[in-house]
């Protein structure tokens, strides 16, 4: 019985320390943490998750790395990054199973021109119609994932 | 009834001349029956041939213009791409379509389709069309010298935010964009690296994201457009020498609205603009050495939110009124000058009158600066704790930045 207060009491605890998932983007509604522009493409969001399960948006690779960059790495611990899936915008995918494709003829909001995928074959598929070339996470990112 | 052979030519005549007004009329002459396609009857031209189209209903898509002509539609004439693909793809110098409702160019992920398309022309006119139910509406690339004016563009409503631009402008040299009405896209007017161009009298409402954005572009100007219930309101990012003169910007309302956003702009002016009911009236960010002047500022939440990081821009002859809050900042630094403003919380007075009161003003309140670190903290607006902290800080500045000064405010608004 004790055992069970006792768990009953540490769970919302562990609850505070934050939720480590992407989380919900609503376009229109919520904005670029770093350049304040109202997200309105999703096939270009991604997300970083601090240690503290804080959620950051950004509209464009461009921006996410540009905060990185600028942000104090004392105070800021990433957790995780996320990346909406190009082919289904909305859904996010960790770096390590994508694939990223990097054209000018994407046209992302902020000149990122970074697509990434969750499946090879919907890449060459784009990469088909638009061009553009095959990149990996290391020179896509400052972070390691 | 019987008809005389005079009388049976006579009849004929009137029958033709019937049809051919319902036709497409090629050079005055009626030659092309309706049936026939608008390509069809556009590669029947000779370069600056003028085709007619006189009302119609044309179920068509990416109808390719690659040589000098003019279209002119009388009796709104309807090109509809029904979703599939473009409607008009113009890839030559020296076209005008005139008068012609265009509509229905597909969704997609992939390619930016428009309803008119404009690619590597010079001399281009779009003027006095309507264009519905279109994923971008005007859409020029890499193109110059082109006029865009009085058209009227309306989104898809019901695709919301997979909607695109209005009048979409991507590296284009010396363009006017004149008298549009922009309701429901993406952004109405969207400019990235776009120089010397004109954007005027254009009206730009409930639009999902911007009434009006820039990116990367350099000397341009904008001038008496209203912009109004977008989501929000106009951004201004990553551009030198921008002129923004008599615009209005009225009720852009939510987290992540602004009436102008600033964004890394330097060398610019803001001059005699209407700043009305916006969440934030202007926010600037990294910017510098900016004009502001005689701009009227009423019934924002906060006129003005400027970052520590922008440096050398002045402030001056503008009219801050019925606001919640008239400046925050972030910082304890401020190097931009804030003189010879009119506040309406201003509580001085002027004995010598001169028009300027004698005791300076430090427009940003340590409430303000609470509100924007805790937006919760916007509970305790107007009540006993705010006034406390409001005259404990006036009286002992410790947070809010001591030289954030009008070391002039006006005693009356200015003239607009």
């Amino acid at each position: 019985m004790n055992r069970v207060i006792c768990i009953a009491l540490f769970l919302p605890v562990l609850g505070c320390h934050g939720n480590m998932e992407p989380r919900t983007v609503l376009p229109g509604t919520d904005s670029c943490h770093y350049c304040q522009m109202t997200i309105v493409d999703e096939r270009f969001t991604t997300q970083l998750v601090s240690e503290k399960g804080k959620h950051f948006i950004f509209d464009d690779v461009h921006c996410m790395n540009a905060f990185v960059q600028e942000a104090d790495s004392n105070s800021l611990q990433i957790a995780k990054v996320y990346l909406s899936d190009f082919a289904y915008p909305g859904h996010y995918i960790t770096p390590e199973k994508s694939f990223f494709l990097r054209s000018d003829n994407l046209r992302s909001p902020m000149g990122g021109n970074t697509a990434t995928f969750s499946e090879e074959s919907s890449l060459l598929e784009t990469q088909v119609i638009l061009g553009g070339e095959i990149v990996s996470f290391e020179t896509l990112f400052y972070i390691s994932p | 009834m019987n008809l005389t052979q005079p009388n049976k030519l006579l009849a004929c005549i009137i029958l033709m001349v019937c049809i051919s007004t319902n036709a497409a009329v090629h050079q005055n002459q009626p030659r092309v029956p309706q049936s026939l396609s608008v390509q069809a009857m556009i590669d029947e031209l000779v370069p600056y041939d003028t085709l007619w189209i006189n009302g119609g209903y044309y179920r068509e898509n990416n109808i390719l213009i690659t040589k000098p002509i003019t279209i002119i539609g009388r009796q709104n004439p309807v090109l509809d791409a029904g979703g599939e693909g473009q409607v008009l793809i113009i890839r030559s110098d020296d076209v005008t379509i005139e008068g012609l409702t265009l509509k229905g160019s597909a969704t997609s992920n992939m390619t930016e389709n428009a309803g008119v398309k404009i690619e590597n022309a010079r001399r281009v006119s779009i003027a006095a069309n309507t264009l519905t139910d279109n994923f971008f509406g005007v859409y020029l690339s890499n193109s110059a010298q082109c006029v865009v004016k009085d058209n009227i563009i309306t989104g898809g409503y019901e695709r919301e935010s997979n909607s695109g631009n209005g009048i979409h402008l991507w590296q284009c040299d010396s363009i006017d964009i004149v008298n549009n009405i922009v309701y429901d896209h993406r952004d109405a007017i969207y400019l990235e690296f776009v120089i010397n161009s004109h954007v005027m009298g254009n009206h730009c409402e409930s639009n999902i994201r911007y009434g009006l954005h820039f990116m990367f572009s350099n000397n341009d100007q904008y001038r008496n457009n209203i912009f109004k219930d977008n989501g929000a309101g106009v951004a201004v990012m990553y551009s030198t020498r921008v002129e923004m003169t008599d615009n209005i910007f009225e009720n852009n309302l939510g987290p992540s609205s602004f009436g102008i956003l600033l964004k890394d702009i330097t060398d610019s002016r803001i001059e005699g603009n209407h700043l009305l009911k916006n969440t934030i009236g202007i926010r600037l960010e990294g910017t510098s050495r900016m004009q502001i002047e005689r701009n009227n500022m009423e019934d924002n939440g906060w006129a003005v939110l400027i970052t520590a990081n922008c440096t050398d821009n002045d402030f001056s002859n503008n009219t801050f009124r019925y606001n919640s809050f008239d400046v925050s900042t972030n910082g304890k630094l401020v190097l931009n000058t804030f003189d010879q403003n009119f506040w309406d919380k201003y509580e001085g007075y002027d004995l010598d009158h001169n028009g300027r009161g004698d005791v300076p003003y430090h427009p940003v309140s340590i409430f303000a600066t609470v509100v924007s670190e805790i937006p919760e903290a916007i509970m305790l607006y107007r009540s006993f704790t705010q006034y406390l902290m409001d005259k404990a800080e006036k009286a002992i500045p410790s947070v809010t930045p001591e030289n954030l000064v009008d070391h002039e405010p006006l005693m009356k608004p200015p003239l607009l």
